[in-house]
């Protein structure tokens, strides 16, 4: 019924989005006719949905639907006469291309070594993949055994998203009881609204997507928050931090939520910082022992603990 | 003069001599600021600015029809609970387009509030038209070139642009009195990232510092409502000079599936008001900077069975200040009757909002629309 599917139109959103941001990578040099082409091939390919059920549906491959004539797509030749297998050829040719070894093999070293990856890792781990027929395993064991992945400058490349910024620094000072609106908005603040990223291809991996102003003076005051224990669902009690000399608690709470990763200079600071203040209530005639609440919430807003 | 072509051609490139000489007469000021107010949840815009002249119309909203609208120029007119909106308008500088919308519509707030915002009618992107505007605009040192008074960064200002987001000016502060302490630590960060938006942050906090208690000016008194506050705090930011050239807010509330009177009284009010006290308080400011208020989508024509509208496809906007030509409602009006409806059910869209968005980026702000809003030729809507 030709007709009828000229009258229906072609949708070449799931296509795109196939080439795009699963396999290929938007910079793999295809053409608007391939997309067409592979949205052509996925023609029948469909949901069958249901009307009360939470899930989407299953699949489900409408023969009537399928355009059987002949494709060409990005170097793919399908003869005419294919049906839903046309479809599965196409994933198949697609996964193991080398644009898509690249792809891959780009987001992983992105997402575990740096935001912007060696160039020889990322040829190493697509060489890899492509020669093991695309085994992510090995993939995963040459990316974690590279000497770039190792190397200092990979040490704490990466800054935190801000889901990892909360969840590590609950953890690291407190006690998470029960999740409540304050803990998710705060995330808001940050720009990782959760469980709303807004493209498909989901939250950004590179850090210059989460680090504003705005965003650090969030970052910043949540860690001041929950230093102060003001935020419901996480406990953070006064009793559960070190207390005494000041170099002493700032140096058991760097170990603690830094891994005694803080740097001369910042220790430095914190100590001033937490000095000035013990040096103002002393012109007031009250002598006032330093509080380790606020210790926990420089550290937690400091650039250090921003890194991964 | 002999400025003119040499720097018509680095601007322009190789466009047109009548291009050129556009951007000769005025190019991209760091004065100039637009302010996008997104009213989420789908106003309805027959209710907003009433067709009362069509002849379907009274039919449609048995219940839900005002009497007592604010009669703008014969055929339309103002919600009554708008009517601090009449001066500007009588001033001609509010104007009101209808009819207006997306092109590729969706009925899920979601997707339409994405699509509006991504400026790319029906797809998502990785960053927002906004904040693509804002990579095309003089760039300057400020921290507060792209600002959103709201929770977050909405999507529309998404992007690689670096941008503030706060729901007050209140809240942007460091507590504890540990700012200094922070200063230091950042300006000492080894990454360098960190470093630059640590030190835009405390510069930025001192260049507002204050500016959350400021008063009105030439006694503009805001509503109390949430978006009153917001847009005081983005007229602050304009009176502090601190480099805004977009802004960003909100307001939720306009979902009227039931009760749709009542709810529309006490939401459109706020809004007038807040747009009112916005232009008094702006005084002479407003010539430069443009006020546009965009929403998801319209609402269904015909009332519902729960004296309300569902989610329908074409709306209304307001937009005033700049050079806005006011004291007219601009539409190519498509009619009420069963055959002109979209699907038989909604006001149909007869004019792309992107094309309106894109005049506001190339006329007020003197810049490339099509490379924020790509495929957009701005319209001859607002500017006269």
């Amino acid at each position: 019924m030709p007709a009828l599917k000229r009258a229906l139109g072609l949708n070449e959103n799931y296509a795109r989005e196939l080439l795009e941001l699963h396999t290929l990578g938007v910079d793999a040099g295809y053409s608007q006719d391939d997309v067409r082409e592979a949205a052509r091939v996925l023609t029948g390919w469909s949901l069958e949905l249901k009307a009360r059920d939470d899930d989407f549906g299953d699949f489900v491959y409408r023969r009537a639907a399928h355009d059987p004539a002949e494709k060409n797509v990005f170097g793919l030749h399908l003869p005419a006469g294919g049906q839903m297998d046309d479809g599965e050829k196409l994933l198949d040719y697609l996964a193991l291309h080398p644009k898509t070894a690249h792809h891959l093999a780009f987001k992983l070293a992105q997402k575990f070594v740096s935001d912007a990856p060696p160039e020889g890792l990322v040829d190493a781990l697509a060489a890899e993949y492509l020669r093991t027929g695309g085994d992510l395993r090995a993939v995963y064991l040459k990316l974690f055994g590279s000497r770039e992945f190792w190397a200092d400058a990979a040490f704490a490349a990466k800054t935190k998203t801000p889901l990892e910024l909360v969840a590590s620094s609950v953890r690291g000072l407190g006690e998470l009881t029960s999740v409540q609106p304050q803990l998710v908005r705060a995330l808001d603040g940050m720009g990782q609204p959760l469980y709303r990223a807004n493209p498909p291809t989901g939250y950004a991996e590179e850090a210059a997507r989460w680090v504003s102003a705005g965003a650090l003076v969030s970052r910043i005051n949540f860690g001041l928050e929950l230093g102060r224990n003001d935020l419901p669902g996480v406990q953070v009690p006064l009793s559960s931090l070190p207390a005494g000399a000041p170099d002493a608690v700032v140096d058991a709470l760097s170990r603690r939520l830094l891994g005694g990763r803080l740097s001369a200079e910042s220790r430095r600071t914190v100590l001033a910082a937490v000095g000035a203040r013990e040096e103002d209530a002393m012109q007031d005639g009250e002598q006032r022992p330093v509080d380790p609440r606020v210790v926990a919430g420089l550290l937690i807003g400091s650039p250090e603990f921003q890194k991964q | 003069m002999s400025l003119f072509s040499r720097r018509a051609l680095l601007v322009g490139g190789g466009l047109s001599l009548a291009f050129a000489s556009r951007a000769r007469a005025r190019e991209p000021s760091a004065r100039k600021a637009l302010v996008v107010v997104f009213l989420r949840g789908g106003v309805d815009g027959l209710a907003m600015v009433a067709p009362v002249g069509d002849p379907q119309y009274a039919g449609l909203r048995p219940t839900l029809r005002e009497e007592q609208a604010v009669v703008l120029d014969g055929f339309f007119a103002l919600h009554p609970a708008m009517a601090s909106l009449a001066p500007l308008y009588e001033q001609k500088r509010l104007a009101v387009v209808h009819a207006v919308g997306q092109l590729k519509a969706s009925r899920s707030h979601f997707d339409a509030q994405d699509f509006l915002e991504s400026g790319l009618a029906g797809q998502k992107g990785s960053d927002g038209w906004l904040n693509r505007a804002l990579s095309l605009l003089p760039a300057s040192e400020s921290a507060f070139r792209g600002v959103a008074v709201q929770n977050g960064v909405p999507y529309s200002m998404v992007g690689a642009q670096p941008v503030v987001a706060f729901p007050s000016l209140r809240d942007f502060k460091v507590g504890g009195g540990a700012a200094a302490g922070f200063e230091q630590l950042y300006a000492a960060a080894v990454d360098e990232a960190l470093r630059v938006r640590g030190a835009e942050a405390f510069t930025g906090l001192q260049a507002v510092k204050g500016l959350a208690s400021a008063e009105p000016r030439n006694g503009a008194q805001y509503p109390k409502s949430g978006l009153g506050k917001r847009l005081q705090d983005v007229a602050r930011l304009i009176h502090g000079d601190v480099g805004l050239q977009l802004a960003a807010t909100e307001d939720g509330g306009f979902d009227t599936h039931l009760g749709q009177k009542q709810a529309l009284n006490g939401k459109l009010r706020a809004l007038a008001e807040a747009l009112a006290a916005f232009a008094v308080d702006l005084g002479d400011r407003l010539d430069d900077v443009a006020v546009v208020t965009v929403t998801e989508f319209g609402r269904t024509a015909r009332e519902n069975g729960t004296r309300g509208t569902d989610h329908g496809t074409a709306s209304a906007l307001l937009a005033f200040g700049g050079g806005i030509v006011g004291g007219r409602v601009v539409s190519d009006w498509p009619g009420l009757s069963a055959s002109a409806l979209h699907e038989g059910r909604d006001l149909r869209v007869t004019l792309d909002v992107r094309t309106v968005l894109a005049e506001l980026l190339s006329t007020h702000l003197q810049i490339l629309s099509e490379r924020s809003l790509p495929g957009v030729v701005a319209s001859r809507t607002l500017f006269g």
